[in-house]
């Protein structure tokens, strides 16, 4: 019988992240209930970073990795039309872009590209949001903040409000913000808390500019090794799984704010016309940038399109 | 045979200066990086990247050096003590570990050349260049390492 | 354990004992793996395991650090701080070893990472203590075992991802790490007094003269304005850590190019070759170790360990000491950030069970992992004081054995009292 070897990124018994390590346990108890297949999660990130191991993915070295939009840019430059500022409304629109016909095309393209086929989109725990060492209401308030962002598309638009852009490592953002090498940063409320950022971070701001998310990706070559009814017993697996990581990222993500707000960081909620003014500086900055940058730059109209549709 | 010689000499040379070379680099661009932050510019968000791969460059032709010196870091008691108590058996010893080394530059070098081709399409995160560029690193240095290991080889067979 | 995770330890620590370069025996047994599991789709991770392993943007800090020492060390800028130290220190039998683990109590401020101390201190102080008469080996094991001390005060990467693992504040494990890491330094320097009075070790003869005093002090206080700007830069915001090590390389090439012009531009060239080389040779382990760790993840020895650790109830006083068994083993053979990263979260929970405070533990944990970069068979910090001294790796394990011992000391005083860890948290508000 075939055994499924998943890396993944946290350790297997982390806070607030279950939305990730819990949904590959909910597809692991799918497959070993339904079929005589095996699976083995490999936590902690032992076995590289995620874009090491999205490469052992492609090369059918592991089966499946918790890689997310970010690192599958690398290898498929179309998917940063889906990290476009303020293209979606809200998860549940998100939810039915990915479901309906644009995410179903995008992931046969992947399949097509990388040899990764995607098995439906997960939530990486929801909508990035600024924090920083003072209220912002405005993208004006951004004005000589030292925001701490990482790749070209995130950099622009920052850099659009008036604000400087500074790559700072993952593992020295914590210090960095304390000692005031930046002044801010943009992640979900999960990783905000993960690495305790609300002690050194007075506001969050509940801008919600891009939406986190990643493609549930398994080993096409493997995949198409299989039996028909292993393979379908793979498929609904992937759907149980996915439907678990989007409830179980609403509920994360609502006790992580409270969680902030518990340790002292004032969340400031935004109005539609206070986002709406985000939107108007950051989006076309981000299109610019996005027209000259990905393979198929009629996707940004398309990936439009699709959100009209679904609202 | 002299010809090779100093061949070799030239290409140790030349892979000391490109090292140095990419440290000075990855320094520059750190200050930079520093200094930068305090102007309108901001920091170039390639800077980090460049810096990194800068490194990793420096690093694997040092590593082609530190082959043909024999300064690799190593445990060295059992080399010493068996040159010590029986000085044929000590250089047989320490010509098996060059044999081996060889070998083992040889086998990155070739998977060196299939990672390079697996990254072809791939694009760096920060800069947008082909990552078979920073992942040439590999199959360069460890190919430069196995001629390396080859003429250390010969150097040990007839010592100068 | 498995039969192919046999292959894979046991060729490893066989290939090392025969001498073959730790690098190349890292990779020999993960490639021994691959053969033995026939298992050749893998063949291309070690390749790739090396790349990436090295591509990490922390690393940066080795290089930048060790460019800072060459540097000082090229400028001569060492002389001064050692003239200086000598004024203040060489009255005392072993003067210049205890300088030496001074110096790098106040240069843990600047690097959270204690190769940066060894490339920046260990290039002034083991020339400087041969020079005086202290053997190479001892000289390197005082270098050595001093710098665990920078990764225990803050700034502290190891802390900050340990915090991260584990979901501990980040600013209260640096607080707690902080007493702990100075009373490590106390205990080296009462060995080294005792060591001193019964070896006779050098005393400096030197006129003592107010007039001389001043004048070396004017002379050092360039040199020692390195950790003061990096400090303040750290504090005051203007850099991270690994900035700082290229700040520092900065401002040692002005002083000594300029200042002192005590650095002509063709010995610059050699400094710049000599700092690549040896980078090279300590991030190549960090490579092939990442290849090698790469396949412990695929046998899922984390997991494992976690399952052995899960069965046992060992009660507050037995977890203390079966962690730090457990610990200072895998600091032995895998470096602490991998071993935070990789074990970190499955025993801080268990500690936490067996009702140890996660900060006391934590502490703990940071201070034996560090300790494991003194124990071969992969004591980075080790092979990197040796490859400044030169004196060869078995004189240095030997002469680095009491100062092991006394470090191991000081890791049970600081587990068998919590209060040295978390009295200056609680202090802070944390
Ligand atoms: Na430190
Ligand atoms: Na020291």
């Amino acid at each position: 019988a075939q055994t499924i070897t998943i890396g993944l990124s946290l350790p297997e018994n982390i806070e607030g992240f279950d939305f990730v390590n819990g949904m590959y346990r909910t597809f692991a108890a799918e497959v070993e209930a339904h079929s005589d297949m095996s699976v083995n999660i490999v936590y902690g990130g032992a076995l590289g970073n995620p874009n090491d191991r999205l490469a052992q993915m492609r090369r059918g070295v592991i089966e499946m990795t918790d890689a997310a939009d970010g690192n599958y840019a690398s290898i498929f430059s179309d998917i940063m039309v889906l990290n476009m500022p303020y293209l979606f409304p809200s998860e549940q629109v998100a939810w039915q872009v990915f479901d309906g016909p644009f995410g179903t095309q995008m992931a046969e393209d992947i399949r097509e590209a990388t040899g990764i086929r995607v098995l439906g989109w997960w939530e990486s725990g929801g909508f990035k949001h600024f924090s920083a060492s003072r209220l912002i209401e405005s993208p004006a308030d951004m004005e000589g903040l030292k925001m701490r962002v990482l790749g070209p598309l995130a950099t622009i638009p920052v850099e659009a409000m008036g604000a400087s852009a500074s790559p700072v490592a993952f593992g020295e953002l914590y210090t960095a913000l304390s000692t005031g090498v930046v002044d801010g940063q943009d992640n979900s409320v999960s990783t905000f808390n993960l690495i305790r950022l609300y002690e050194v971070q007075s506001h969050l701001m509940m801008t919600g500019h891009v939406y986190a998310f990643g493609p549930l990706g398994i080993s096409d070559a493997f995949f198409s090794g299989l039996t028909p009814e292993n393979q379908q017993v793979i498929l609904d697996a992937a759907a149980t799984a996915i439907a678990y990581n989007r409830e179980t990222s609403r509920a994360v993500e609502a006790s992580a704010i409270t969680r902030a707000e518990e340790a002292g960081v004032t969340v400031v909620r935004m109005t539609d016309e206070q986002r709406d003014a985000f939107r108007q500086v950051m989006q076309p900055a981000a299109i610019e940038w996005l027209q000259g940058n990905v393979d198929h730059p009629d996707l940004i109209d398309a990936a439009l399109a699709a959100v009209a549709a679904a609202e | 045979m002299k010809a090779l010689a100093s061949l070799v000499g030239a290409l140790d040379r030349g892979l000391r200066i490109v090292a140095a070379l990419c440290l000075a680099g990855l320094f520059l661009l750190m200050l930079a990086q520093v200094a930068l932050r305090y102007t309108a510019l901001g920091v170039p968000a390639f800077a980090e990247e460049l810096a990194r791969y800068a490194m990793v460059w420096m690093a694997l032709l040092a590593t082609a050096v530190a082959v043909r010196e024999g300064s690799h870091i190593r445990v060295d008691f059992v080399p010493l003590a068996l040159g010590a108590a029986a000085p044929v058996l000590g250089r047989a010893l320490e010509a098996v570990l060059d044999a081996l080394t060889l070998g083992i530059c040889l086998v990155i070098f070739w998977q060196g050349l299939d990672i390079v081709s697996f990254a072809a399409g791939q694009r760096s995160d920060g800069l947008r260049i082909p990552m078979s560029w920073p992942y040439g690193a590999m199959p360069v240095a460890f190919g430069l390492a196995a001629i390396l290991a080859l003429a250390r080889l010969f150097e040990r067979r007839t010592p100068a | 354990m498995t039969d192919t995770l046999m292959v894979l330890l046991g060729s490893f620590l066989l290939l090392m004992l025969l001498g073959l370069p730790v690098a190349w025996s890292l990779l020999t047994s993960m490639l021994a793996w691959v053969a033995y599991g026939g298992q050749w789709r893998f063949l291309p991770i070690a390749a790739e395991r090396i790349w990436q392993g090295m591509d990490v943007f922390v690393l940066m800090a080795i290089p930048l650090f060790i460019l800072a020492g060459e540097l000082v060390n090229a400028g001569k800028i060492t002389d001064r701080l050692i003239h200086f130290a000598n004024v203040l220190f060489g009255w005392m039998r072993g003067g210049l070893a205890q300088v030496n683990i001074g110096a790098s109590i106040l240069f843990s401020g600047i690097t959270g990472v204690a190769l940066g101390d060894i490339a920046a201190l260990g290039r002034v102080f083991i020339p400087a203590m041969v020079k005086q008469g202290y053997s190479p080996a001892y000289a390197a094991a005082v270098t050595a075992s001093s710098s665990i001390i920078g990764p225990m005060v803050p700034p502290s990467l190891v802390a900050v991802i340990y915090g991260s693992m584990t979901g501990l504040s980040i600013g209260a494990l640096m607080a707690a790490t902080l007493i702990p890491g100075l009373l490590i330094g106390l205990v080296q320097m009462l060995l080294v007094a005792v060591q001193a009075r019964r070896h006779n070790f050098p005393q400096v003869e030197m006129d003592r003269s107010p007039a001389v005093a001043v004048r070396a002090t004017g002379q050092a206080l360039v040199p020692l304005m390195i950790p003061v700007i990096i400090l303040a830069g750290l504090m005051g915001g203007l850099m991270t850590p690994t900035e700082a090590g290229a700040v520092a390389a900065g401002y040692a090439l002005v002083v000594a190019t300029l200042v002192y012009r005590s650095l002509r531009l063709g010995t610059l060239g050699e400094v710049f070759q000599r700092s690549a080389l040896f980078s090279g040779q300590l991030l190549i382990i960090v490579g092939c170790g990442a290849a090698f760790s790469w396949v412990m993840g695929m046998e899922n020895v984390p997991r494992m360990v976690a399952g052995w650790i899960g069965g046992w109830e060992m009660g507050y006083l037995g977890t203390l000491l079966v962690f730090n068994a457990i610990l200072l083993v895998l600091g032995m053979f895998i470096d602490p950030t991998t071993v935070i990263i990789l074990f970190g979260p499955i025993l801080s929970a268990a500690a936490v069970h067996a009702g140890i405070d996660p900060l006391h533990f934590g502490v703990i944990a940071i201070l034996n992992l560090n300790i494991g970069l003194l124990t071969p068979p992969l004591g980075v910090c080790l092979f990197a004081a040796e490859r400044i001294a030169g004196c060869g790796l078995g004189t240095l394990i030997k002469a680095n054995t009491p100062f092991l011992l006394v470090n191991l000391a000081g890791l049970g005083l600081i587990a068998a009292v919590p209060g040295f860890s978390l009295w200056l948290p609680a202090a802070l508000g944390f």
